[in-house]
C-alpha cells in the first residue's frame, strides 16, 4: 500500500523552519520539520519510499529510503496519513550508528523530528483547580437515579 | 436526596445558556459576551460584581450566559421566586436542562473563585476578536513577555517577581492576543497564594511597586518554565514551532476556533525569542530574565534544543536536554 497524506480536516500552517498541521477532528497540533513535511506532501498514493527519496535527493535533501520510511512511520503513528502503513521488516536494517550518521549528513536528527500535543479543552487550558470542582460539580448527582442536586460539601 | 444542615447558609451556583430563561438582575459585557447575574441574596451583589472580568460593563444586551447564585440559609425571605427548600432547587434543575451547577458549597469565598474562574473561561472561550492564552504577562522595554502555563506551574509567582523587578504588569491569567499579534492586558489583580498552598489572595502590581500596562504590546519574549524546587535556571531556545506548540497548549478557544487561533499564533511566534527551563525561585530568575531581555535575547540565549532518537520501530523521537551554553 502506497502512502497518501491525509489533507481533509488538517489545517496547515507554514512557519520560517517548521510546518504546523492541526488535525481538526482529533484536536492535535503536530510540528514538522521541513524535511518531514516535505515528505508527507509527497505522500499522492502513487509514490513508494524510493521514489519519494529519489525526489528528496533532487531536491538536494540527501535522505535514502530508510530514512524515508523511518519518517512515513511517524507520519502514520500520528495518523496524519489516510491509512496506517505498515513497515516493512527489511525497511531499517541500519544500525543506530548508521542512522545517526545518515541523519548527520542530511543536517542532523531534527529533520526528522516531529512533535505533537493535544489541543486542551477550554477547561484543561484554564487555570489549575477550579476546573477539578467543576467537573466534580457537573457529575456527582445526589442521587444517581435522576438529574437532582450535585452535593460536594466538602469541596 | 441529601438535604441541608439547619441553620447552615449554603451557597449553589448555577450557569445557564441560551435556551433556558435568561432573566437577569443586572448585565454586563465582558470582552463582547454579555453576562447575566442573578441571585436571591443581595448582599451577595457585590461580591459578584468584584469578580467581573476587567473592563466589564452594564449593557442592556440579552445575556448570552447567566450565572445565579442561589443562597440559603440566610436571613432573608428568598425571592426571584427561589425557596429555600431542596425540591425547589429540584425543579429549577429540572425546568432548565442546560443548567450547569458549578458549586454548591458553605464558603461563600469558595463560590465566588468558582463563579471568576468559570466566567473568565466562558470570556476566553467565546470572545471572537482576541486569542486568549493561559498564561502570565509583564511589559518590559516596549515589549511582552509571556509565561504560558497553569497555574501549578507557578506562573503567578513569577509575574509577581518580574513586576517586583521593575516590569509591568499586564495579567497573571491570560496572554489577550488581537489579530496583529500585539498582546492586550487582562489585569485583574494578581492572585497570590498563600504560604500554605491552600488558598490565593487578590494582589494590586501597585502593591508590589508596580503599575499596570494600558497599551498593547508586541510579542517579545516567551518562558516556558515550570517551578521546581532547587532547579537550576538552564534556559535553552525553542524554535517558533516549539513555541507555538507550548502556546496552543493554553489556548482556550483551540478546539472551537482553531483557524484563527493558529493564523493568530503563527505570525506572532516568528518576530519571539521562545525559551524553556525549569526553574528554582521566581526571585532569583526575574532578574536575570530581564537583564537578559533588555539586551537582545537573540543572542543571549544561544542554547538550541537538541534531539536523541529512538531507532526502535516505533520510531519515536525523544526531545533531549539542551546542550551548549548561554553566551553568559
Amino acid at each position: 500500500m502506497l502512502p497518501v497524506a491525509r489533507k481533509e480536516g488538517i489545517h496547515v500552517e507554514q512557519l520560517p523552519e517548521e510546518v504546523i498541521a492541526y488535525d481538526v477532528a482529533r484536536h492535535k497540533a503536530h510540528c514538522l520539520s521541513l524535511t518531514t513535511a516535505s515528505i508527507w506532501r509527497k505522500c499522492d498514493g502513487q509514490s513508494t519510499a524510493e521514489d519519494i527519496a529519489a525526489r528528496l535527493q533532487k531536491e538536494g535533501i540527501k535522505a535514502d529510503e530508510e530514512m524515508v520510511w523511518m519518517v512515513l512511520h511517524r507520519l502514520s503513528k500520528i495518523e496524519l496519513l489516510q491509512e496506517r502503513i505498515s513497515l516493512p521488516e527489511d525497511a531499517i536494517l541500519s544500525s543506530r550508528r548508521e542512522l545517526m550518521k545518515k541523519a548527520a549528513a542530511v543536517g542532523g536528527v531534527l529533520f526528522l523530528l516531529t512533535a505533537t500535543i493535544s489541543a486542551p479543552t477550554p477547561a484543561q487550558a484554564s487555570s489549575g483547580g477550579h476546573h477539578h470542582h467543576h467537573k466534580e460539580h457537573r457529575f456527582e448527582w445526589g442521587n444517581g437515579q435522576q438529574p437532582g442536586i450535585p452535593t460536594n460539601r466538602n469541596a | 436526596m441529601a438535604s441541608f444542615t439547619s441553620g447552615t447558609v449554603e451557597y449553589a451556583l448555577f450557569r445557564e445558556a441560551p435556551g433556558d430563561h435568561l432573566d437577569s438582575d443586572l448585565t454586563f459585557r465582558a470582552f463582547g459576551l454579555p453576562i447575566g447575574i442573578r441571585t436571591n441574596y443581595a448582599p451577595a451583589v457585590s461580591h459578584l460584581l468584584d469578580r467581573l472580568p476587567p473592563g466589564s460593563k452594564a449593557t442592556s444586551a440579552r445575556p448570552e450566559r447567566l450565572y445565579r447564585l442561589h443562597v440559603t440559609g440566610h436571613d432573608h425571605e428568598p425571592d426571584h421566586g427561589f425557596a429555600n427548600d431542596e425540591n425547589e432547587i429540584a425543579k429549577i434543575l429540572d425546568k432548565n436542562a442546560g443548567q450547569v451547577m458549578l458549586a454548591r458549597t458553605t464558603d461563600l469565598a469558595e463560590a465566588l473563585e468558582i463563579f471568576e474562574s468559570d466566567l473568565q473561561l466562558q470570556v476566553a472561550e467565546m470572545c471572537s476578536d482576541k486569542v486568549f492564552v493561559h498564561a502570565g504577562v509583564v511589559g518590559w522595554k516596549g515589549k511582552a513577555i509571556v509565561v504560558p502555563g497553569t497555574s501549578s506551574a507557578g506562573k503567578t509567582t513569577l509575574i509577581a517577581s518580574l513586576v517586583r523587578g521593575g516590569a509591568t504588569y499586564y495579567s497573571d491569567e491570560y496572554a489577550l492576543f488581537d489579530d496583529e499579534g500585539r498582546v492586550h492586558p487582562y489585569a485583574r489583580p494578581l492572585r497570590i497564594r498563600t504560604v500554605d498552598g491552600n488558598s490565593r489572595i487578590m494582589c494590586q502590581p501597585e502593591m508590589l511597586g508596580g503599575s499596570r500596562g494600558v497599551e498593547p504590546l508586541p510579542l517579545g519574549f516567551i518562558v516556558v518554565t515550570q517551578y521546581r524546587s532547587g532547579a537550576e535556571w538552564q534556559p535553552y531556545r525553542l524554535s517558533p514551532g516549539k513555541a507555538l506548540l507550548a502556546l496552543l497548549r493554553n489556548t482556550v478557544s483551540i478546539r472551537r476556533r482553531p483557524h484563527s487561533c493558529l493564523s493568530t499564533l503563527c505570525n506572532v511566534v516568528t518576530s519571539a525569542v521562545a525559551v524553556q527551563s525549569v526553574r528554582g525561585e521566581a526571585d532569583e530568575i526575574a532578574p536575570l530574565l530581564l537583564r537578559e531581555m533588555q539586551e537582545d535575547p537573540r543572542e543571549v540565549f544561544v542554547r538550541e534544543e537538541t534531539v536523541q532518537f529512538d531507532t526502535t520501530l516505533g520510531g519515536n523521537y525523544v526531545t533531549g536536554c539542551a546542550q551548549g551554553r548561554n553566551s553568559r
